[in-house]
């Protein structure tokens, strides 16, 4: 054992706290090393120097006084009630009872308030989701060519537009464009829903050269899945009326 | 005198030194705290004579001031009416209380926050702590010892809480450092570790003060 570690023992040798083996060692080379022994006298003269630090005498009326104290606080805590037995004490059982109805209802309103809230809120997501196709669509362009003047105000007008624009193309007999094919009706594609599906003039300029010249009339159906990539296209000829 | 019994008892129990007596006691401590639970408030009163000069000197040797000393003994037994419903028989209440008496005297640390005023020979005297005195050797004794009383505070000052805990109830409480290390619900390893060096510092400091006083 080195003089350090007996440095760091000490404090705990000079009263007996170390193991009994750890403290022989220690105490055998107390017994030649003169440094460390007078280091653990004057660790022995320290812990008698603190011992002789003896408590105040605390006479009787002091100890009167504390156990006065004591006793009014205990009673003063006994006989303050919690704050659910001094209502139950001032107020009769029919205020207790008024007072509970009140809370019930205005705990009511406010969950009522909260779910008009909620209700109202949604309403702008919806029509902003129908608004947007008519912000993705080109109205000017359409009105420029065929020389209506309608303005789309509610959901889904801008698909009705188109139409109203077509039906006047037609009736004015002028062909429809390639880019009026081609013009999306407004999907609600942001809400995830199934699309509506369309009828148009099948344009002879048409992705399916073939078929689409065999026959002037066909059906175009197409179908917005909920992917905004995917369009179920569907041709299908259109039926003669009987005159 | 009831008190004294109940001084022993808690000693005893504390040092693990029960010889029939002190069994005696610890069982009439047993009854006496049966009686409080049972709600006997004329038991309470028996408790707080039993015990209030051995939590009175605990609380000053870890707070070092009369006053705080005295607002401490009194949480103490606010806690101990407040709690002993909850004590089993099987316990050691002298333990129990000991605990009591270090988380009590934590708080009132932690509250004060700034060095406390020691309590100097004249506010002492003035306060009747120091008894009638006789004569002016008993003044001129009396003073020194209110002098060493306030070094030694001073020195117990500079621990931290843990620190002073552990070597007021080590070293002058006499407890073992098994049972500092039950009070203080700490391991046996971390009480000697706080013990050394509470100790190492009392020295630091004694050292200072008496260069000090060889130089001046």
């Amino acid at each position: 054992m080195n003089c350090r570690r007996v440095e760091k023992l000490i404090p705990l040798y000079v009263e007996g706290d170390l193991a009994p083996g750890t403290a022989d060692r220690l105490a055998s080379h107390l017994d030649w090393c003169g440094r460390c022994n007078w280091l653990a006298d004057e660790y022995k003269e320290s812990q008698s120097w603190l011992r002789t630090s003896e408590p105040p005498e605390f006479d009787d009326a002091f100890l009167d006084n504390l156990k006065a104290g004591v006793l009014s606080r205990i009673e003063e805590t006994s006989a303050r009630p919690s704050l659910l037995a001094s209502l139950v004490q001032q107020w009769s059982r029919k205020q207790i009872l008024a007072l509970s109805a009140a809370m019930l209802i205005i705990f009511g309103v406010v969950v009522f308030y909260i779910y008009q809230a909620r209700m109202s809120g949604r309403t702008p997501v919806v029509e902003r989701a129908d608004q947007a196709p008519d912000v993705e669509s080109p109205p000017s362009n359409e009105t420029r060519q065929n020389g209506v003047t309608e303005t789309a105000t509610g959901a889904g007008l801008g698909w009705r537009h188109h139409h109203k624009s077509l039906a006047t193309s037609k009736s004015q007999g002028g062909n429809p464009t390639s880019e009026e094919q081609t013009f999306e009706p407004p999907f609600v594609s942001q809400t995830n829903q199934m699309a509506a599906s369309k009828t148009v003039p099948l344009d002879p300029t048409s992705t399916l050269p073939g078929s689409a010249n065999d026959s002037p009339e066909m059906l175009r159906i197409e179908i917005q899945t909920s992917d905004p990539n995917i369009r179920i296209i569907w041709f299908a000829p259109k039926e003669v009326e009987s005159p | 005198m009831p008190g004294e019994v109940a001084d022993i008892a808690l000693m005893t129990d504390s040092l693990g030194l029960r010889d029939n007596s002190s069994k005696t006691a610890a069982s009439s401590t047993a009854s006496v705290v049966e009686r409080v639970k049972a709600g006997d408030p004329a038991a309470f009163e028996e408790l707080i004579d039993s015990y209030q000069r051995k939590v009175l000197s605990t609380a000053w040797r870890m707070l070092g001031n009369r006053e705080d000393a005295r607002d401490a003994a009194q949480d103490v037994f606010l806690r101990v009416h407040k709690y002993l419903k909850g004590f089993r028989s099987d316990q050691d209440f002298a333990a129990w209380l000991y605990r009591i008496i270090v988380n009590v005297c934590r708080d009132h640390m932690r509250k004060r926050g700034s060095p406390h005023q020691f309590a100097s020979f004249e506010s002492e005297r003035e306060a009747g702590t120091l008894g009638a005195l006789a004569s002016e050797e008993d003044v001129e004794a009396n003073a020194i010892r209110s002098q060493q009383r306030t070094l030694i505070e001073e020195a117990l000052d500079t621990l931290s809480i843990k620190e002073r805990a552990a070597l007021v109830l080590r070293d002058l409480e006499g407890l073992s450092t098994e049972e500092v290390a039950r009070v203080l619900g700490s391991s046996q390893t971390t009480v000697r570790t706080q013990i050394s060096s509470a100790r190492a510092k009392i020295k630091q400091y004694r050292d200072r003060v008496q260069n000090r006083t060889r130089r001046g």
